[in-house]
């Protein structure tokens, strides 16, 4: 049965696809090269030659903004990327573990996923420095956690299925079922929370750039771009804008992509709450309930 | 009640050695000397062996672990190499500011979320959901650094009615609580959106139930069906909720701090990792987590005082 898109996911899409195809511009065309000065004409408001003005050394604040939401975009989607086929291998392989290893691991896991964001990130940067591949690893290291708990919890109930124990009976052997029978159930709930994955690695970025632990000036990203208007912020006070509506553009997105991909889903939707990592508790009660109404929901589709 | 207390305090201090365990691994035990790294690639050779003997690295990892987690018990995290005090001493002085600015943060988010909440839920009309659904998205959407220099250049440098930056000693509460208010707003408007949300729809969920067709049934107005019964038992969930947030807050203070420069935890952090001053790191992300377990410990109690029927799964 064909229910029509809900609304949500149609504006989500949308928003997505706006996010995109401003990043795509950055790629390919910009009004003046992200890095040329023009001091002359220094924090220039908008005009109709700088349609969002100039930065301090009369950079062009949306050739800079396009430039670096690109950058920001394929660093969350690589991290998420990356994060996700970690997250469902572990995840399967943790599934599969039984007794003190498998014990061990997902309290490991519980603990990460506990542990605040910026402060899992922030350690990571300490050890591995600011380097865009580092930043990937970091980003995507702090939503690992997410993605093994849920590939793991779905995976258990999984195996329960009626359907996975014929195939048992009928002989396949464990990585079988795994791939071919559990893998296909795991996939849409893993793309819904890569949704709201990709929106927690974008803030992180973000808010890394803007103290200056991320990608460094003068290449630009929106966090950095805000940390340098925050320098100027008596003077020029316009130059704090661009960047933090960009940020705030791309979040929203995200968000509610994951919100109507969840609708979508599952109608009557799953918990409210913050998307992307900022509540690093979820109420022990709720999570598996959480996850069984989605999974019975994915099973049904 | 006694045995579970002690049993989940055996499971905080676990959590807490493995996460001091791990912070130290990835710390000590990844790619490059922590040494190599605080001083830079070209340090002289016998500056590098003086720092690596001083931070213990010729020993073996679980005995640096093990004299670091003695010396953590008494208070003692070694010496900072950025600011020549010791480790203790720093978060001593700035784990107070950071705790009073996430405390603050919590009230107004909850002073904020919770009547939005129930307010959006208690119209039929569509214009509250719509005005609250549009807080609630923009509230998590908005970066918490972007809306903290929004929030300065208005009140602070526009209106100058509050200090754009920095903080004031406890012994002046009331400077403090003016150089604290734009940050904790700031920390307060995620939260209040995610209240706002799960108040609205624990509101929504409660109306449903019996007991509220019940009081409908016998006669009671709108407002004491809504306040007297369905509210009380759709404030269950918010309980759950506070802990989390009150991690969130913590751990989003390391932002927020550094946006309005207050000397606390948060910017410490950010200034160890920057000089990459190894000692400061592990005792600051050890502090933090602790922390945040530790508030999880105390909401866990509180709600099974609060509510006898939750027996542990």
């Amino acid at each position: 049965m064909r229910r029509p898109l809900p609304a949500s996911l149609r504006l989500g899409l949308g928003l997505c696809l706006l996010v995109l195809a401003l990043a795509a511009a950055g790629a390919v065309w910009t009004p003046f090269p992200p890095q040329a000065m023009d001091l002359a004409h220094a924090m220039a408001g908008p005009g109709p030659v700088h349609l969002l003005g100039t930065d301090d050394f009369g950079r062009d604040l949306l050739s800079r903004l396009l430039v670096g939401m690109r950058l920001d975009l394929m660093l969350a989607l690589a991290s998420v990327l990356l994060s996700g086929a970690a997250g469902l291998a572990v995840g399967l392989l943790a599934a599969r573990l039984r007794g003190l290893a498998g014990d061990a691991l997902m309290r490991l896991v519980d603990l990460l996923y506990a542990f605040p964001a910026i402060l899992t990130a922030l350690m990571l940067v300490t050890v591995m420095g600011a380097s865009t591949t580092s930043l990937v690893v970091v980003l995507a290291a702090v939503n690992l956690p997410v993605f093994v708990r849920l590939t793991r919890s779905m995976a258990l109930s999984l195996n329960e299925q009626p359907f996975v124990e014929a195939a048992r009976a009928a002989g396949a052997g464990p990585w079988r079922i795994a791939l071919r029978h559990v893998l296909p159930g795991v996939l849409p709930t893993l793309l819904v929370q890569a949704a709201t994955a990709l929106s927690g690695a974008f803030f992180t970025e973000a808010a890394l750039s803007y103290l200056g632990l991320g990608v460094q000036p003068p290449t630009p990203t929106l966090g950095n771009m805000l940390s340098e208007a925050q320098g100027f912020l008596a003077v020029d006070p316009w130059m704090a804008v661009p960047p933090g509506l960009a940020v705030a553009l791309c979040v929203l997105a995200f968000n509610t992509l994951g919100d109507g991909l969840r609708d979508r889903l599952a109608p009557g939707g799953g918990p409210p709450g913050r998307s992307g990592r900022a509540a690093p508790f979820p109420a022990p009660s709720a999570a598996p309930a959480q996850v069984g109404r989605d999974h019975a929901l994915v099973i049904d589709a | 009640m006694a045995a579970y207390v002690l049993r989940r305090f055996l499971s905080l201090l676990g959590s807490v050695l493995l996460i001091t365990a791990v912070t130290f691994l990835v710390l000590r035990a990844l790619p490059g000397n922590p040494a190599e790294l605080m001083l830079g690639m070209d340090a002289p050779p016998g500056a590098l062996q003086a720092l690596s003997r001083h931070l213990g690295l010729d020993l073996p990892l679980p005995v640096q672990y093990l004299s670091w987690l003695a010396g953590a018990v008494h208070g003692d995290f070694g010496r900072s190499l950025l600011f020549q005090l010791p480790v203790g001493t720093l978060i001593a002085q700035r784990l107070p500011i950071t705790l009073a600015l996430a405390l603050l943060a919590l009230l107004l988010g909850l002073a904020a979320g919770i009547p939005l909440g129930v307010w959006a839920a208690s119209r039929r009309s569509p214009l509250p959901s719509a005005v609250t659904a549009v807080f609630a998205q923009a509230g998590l959407a908005v970066p918490s650094f972007w809306l903290g220099t929004m929030l300065a250049l208005v009140f602070a440098l526009d209106l100058r009615l509050l200090p754009p930056d920095g903080v004031a000693p406890f012994r002046t509460p009331l400077a403090l609580l003016a150089h604290l208010l734009l940050p904790a707003v700031t920390l307060a408007v995620p939260q209040a959106a995610s209240t706002l949300r799960l108040v609205r729809a624990s509101v929504l969920e409660t109306l449903e139930r019996d007991f509220v067709r019940t009081a409908q049934a016998k006669g009671l107005g709108q407002g004491a069906v809504l306040y007297r019964h369905a509210l009380p038992n759709a404030m269950a969930p918010v309980a759950t909720l506070i802990g989390m947030h009150l991690g969130a807050l913590i751990a989003g203070t390391i932002i927020v701090e550094n946006v309005f420069s207050i000397p606390g935890l948060g910017s410490l952090v950010v200034q160890a990792v920057a000089a990459r001053d190894v000692p400061l790191v592990e005792a600051c992300v050890a502090v933090f987590a602790t922390c945040v377990v530790a508030v999880n410990f105390l909401v866990d109690l509180t709600y099974r005082l609060w509510d006898p029927k939750v027996v542990e799964a």
